[in-house]
């Protein structure tokens, strides 16, 4: 049986602690996607607390033959869209994360003034856009999984990618801070 | 060919390009270095945007400290008891044990069977006078084992116990199952040998262990049951303990009828024996297997596979053997449950309703084709009027004739067999080191379960599948086809070959019967 769904069924057999697994396997991607989206440390925290206390709450209705990332995402990615519609929250600069790295502090130095720019642009992206890219690099959600977490179609999934990558490239070549490599010009 | 424009090259980056356009595109990225160059800078910014957007990251123990706050679960539809070994076929074939569960009943005991927590069947019961109050308790490093209480069915003996420590906390009450550690004694001081196992755990509070009485040969009446561990929450020990039990009052309530009655449609024969009416369950005895007719087109199909794929491969299909779909009812056509794989249309997957264990055994040699016997059991039925045992589906294993070849450094790659649409995603080795092939897309319903596959590398040599997972959801698409992923595996592949060609071997048909077989029950 696949793993994860045997610590699902320990979950609902009542063994709780079968769910620290789950929440290990997910709580950093989905952690950095949510950061994004909030722009603020703790309410990133608190919202995924909420997600992972909905996803226990609801897991007697997961059906257990589907794909259980598709599912849990849809409730996350749902589940913070409400919320941050309802709270409206300020999306406020990001506070500086602690980046963990086991580089040299110099190249962390360096790394951080490359965050804080790569943030600021992505920051500049739409909402949906932003999501869509998160989840398909902080999360390696396929394409199909993105349109089922989001309800829409893979054809919108592929286009909503693309026009922000490029707009990320255009930010990148007007901030004048690289990906590392060249550009066409 | 002219520059193709920017989103052509993320299709390709991105693996959205059929395989004409790819290798259209691929034609022109050889002669074409600024192209081949910006695929470079794509492909790079694929693995830059994936390495920096990942941090962040929360600490080691968030999750350790949310799942604090958490309430355990109680109580739910399906819960999963682990079922060890009885003979090797009836391993082999018992499938997943779900029990269900509805609002509690009376309270003769006070126990964890009396609570919603158990199987309906344990719950019903609980309220009669098969169950027995145990209370009783040894102590050893500190760690007391207790015995609440016991439940004495004609088709099981299941107990519930906790585990303290001095200060009368409860303890985890996990056990490691084997036959040492808990065995059934008959009244002659015999070992009741294979007997099915069962565990669960509930609410990290009770342990419910369970022996399953319904496929031994000669009825247990009456004997002991002795329970000696040697490590209990955590700790290394001696706890030994006896506890009765007495069958008579059980079979007083039992009810028995054979029916003795066969059947032969669509190359299946199938035999239905008795159907047995305990407090707990309702269990059906029928037994399986092939026409003389059917067997014959199967053994020289076979004959020609061992040929191409070898004997080990080809005879492993025969394990995935020809089975039924079923429903109980009343007269009024009120469907009291059923094991059948497509009961529910807008189901994607094998569905049961009040079904709580099943299991079965070969009646001879596997590879020769023998017919298989089959215990299911229900929770019991609460209706007192004529029920019914109604045969309206056979799933009958064929041997298939499907090959892909392709590279994978190739892909995505998409087909179409018999109702599915698949799209082999990636081969590449997993972190137990093997070759591991993903494919994923949609499967009509009713369409056969494509059961054994075969790789075949470059050379020729054939990998047998060791390992699948599979999933279907119940979401289906605009043509009605539900989702469908597969995953899979060969034990003896480490390296992903250039080129490999997937076969298909084994598939099982869905067969609806137009006229189904209907037999009344408890006549």
């Amino acid at each position: 049986m696949d793993e994860e769904l045997r610590y699902i069924r320990q979950i609902l057999a009542g063994d709780k602690r079968a769910y620290i697994h789950i929440i290990n396997q997910y709580k950093n991607p989905l952690y950095a996607t949510i950061l994004r989206m909030t722009k603020n440390p703790q309410t990133a925290e608190d919202m995924l607390q909420e997600v992972f206390i909905k996803v226990y709450e609801r897991l007697p209705k997961y059906d257990q033959k589907g794909p259980f990332k598709s599912w849990l995402y849809r409730i996350a990615i749902n589940h913070c869209i409400d919320e941050l519609r309802k709270k409206r929250i300020q999306t406020e600069q990001m506070e500086e994360a602690i980046i963990q790295s086991n580089e040299t502090p110099e190249v962390v130095l360096l790394q951080n003034e490359k965050s804080r720019e790569r943030e600021k642009m992505l920051s500049t992206l739409p909402e949906e856009e932003r999501i869509i890219l998160l989840l398909r690099y902080t999360n390696d959600l396929s394409y199909a999984e993105i349109s089922d977490a989001l309800g829409i179609s893979i054809m919108d999934v592929r286009n909503k990618l693309y026009r922000a990558k490029k707009k990320l490239r255009k930010n990148v070549q007007e901030g004048g801070v690289l990906y590392g490599v060249s550009e066409r010009g | 060919m002219v520059c193709p424009k920017e989103d052509k090259l993320l299709d390709y980056v991105e693996g959205f390009l059929d395989d004409e356009e790819k290798a259209t595109l691929e034609r022109h990225l050889h002669s074409c270095p600024y192209c081949a160059q910006q695929i470079e800078f794509l492909i790079k910014e694929n693995e830059f945007l994936g390495e920096t957007l990942k941090s962040p990251m929360l600490p080691d123990d968030f999750a350790e400290k949310m799942v604090e706050e958490l309430q355990p679960y109680k109580r739910k539809k399906h819960r999963p008891l682990k079922w060890v070994f009885g003979t090797a076929a009836s391993v082999l074939l018992a499938g997943g044990i779900m029990l269900s569960v509805n609002p509690g009943f009376a309270k003769l005991l006070g126990g964890i069977f009396t609570s919603d927590r158990v199987d309906e069947g344990l719950q019903i019961a609980a309220d009669t006078d098969i169950a027995t109050p145990v209370n009783r308790s040894v102590t050893d490093q500190g760690i007391t084992l207790y015995v609440e209480d016991l439940i004495a069915d004609t088709s099981r003996i299941a107990l519930s116990y906790r585990v303290t420590n001095k200060n009368g906390k409860t303890l985890d009450p996990y056990v490691d199952l084997n036959p040492d550690s808990f065995k059934l004694i008959d009244e002659h001081n015999k070992v009741m040998e294979n007997l099915s196992m069962s565990w669960g755990s509930y609410d990290e509070e009770y342990g419910v262990f369970e022996f399953s009485l319904v496929d031994i040969d000669e009825p247990y009446k009456k004997g002991t049951i002795q329970i000696e561990l040697n490590h209990l929450a955590g700790k290394d020990g001696h706890w030994k303990m006896e506890i009765p039990v007495d069958l008579t009052t059980a079979f007083g309530h039992q009810k028995v009828a054979n029916l003795d009655t066969s059947v032969e449609m669509e190359g299946a024969n199938l035999r239905l024996n008795k159907v047995n009416s305990s407090t707990s369950t309702t269990d059906i005895y029928y037994t399986i297997g092939y026409t003389d007719e059917a067997k014959e087109k199967l053994k020289q199909q076979m004959k020609e596979k061992e040929k191409k794929f070898g004997r080990k491969i080809v005879q492993s299909f025969l394990y995935d053997y020809l089975s039924i779909g079923y429903r109980i009812e009343d007269s009024n056509g009120n469907i009291l449950g059923y094991e059948n794989v497509y009961a529910e249309e807008d189901k994607g997957h094998p569905v049961s309703k009040n079904m709580l264990s099943g299991s079965g055994r070969f009646e001879g040699n596997p590879n020769n084709f023998a017919p298989i016997s089959k215990i299911d059991s229900f929770t019991p039925q609460k209706n007192e009027g004529q029920l019914y045992f109604v045969l309206d589906t056979i799933y009958m294993p064929k041997f298939s004739d499907f090959s892909i070849t392709f590279k994978p450094d190739e892909l995505p790659k998409t087909f179409k067999y018999k109702g599915y649409e698949l799209t082999i995603k990636s081969v590449k080795v997993n972190s137990k080191k093997n070759v591991e092939i993903e494919m994923s897309g949609f499967v009509a319903p009713k369409s056969p379960h494509l059961v054994d596959w075969v790789i075949e590398d470059k050379e020729g040599k054939m990998h047998e599948i060791t390992s699948k997972s599979e999933s279907v959801s119940d979401e289906k698409d605009e043509q009605g086809r539900f989702q469908y992923s597969i995953i899979m595996s060969p034990d003896a592949l480490k390296k992903v070959p250039d080129e490999m060609t997937l076969h298909l071997i084994g598939e099982k048909e869905v067969k609806e019967l137009e006229q189904e077989w209907r037999v009344p029950l408890f006549k």
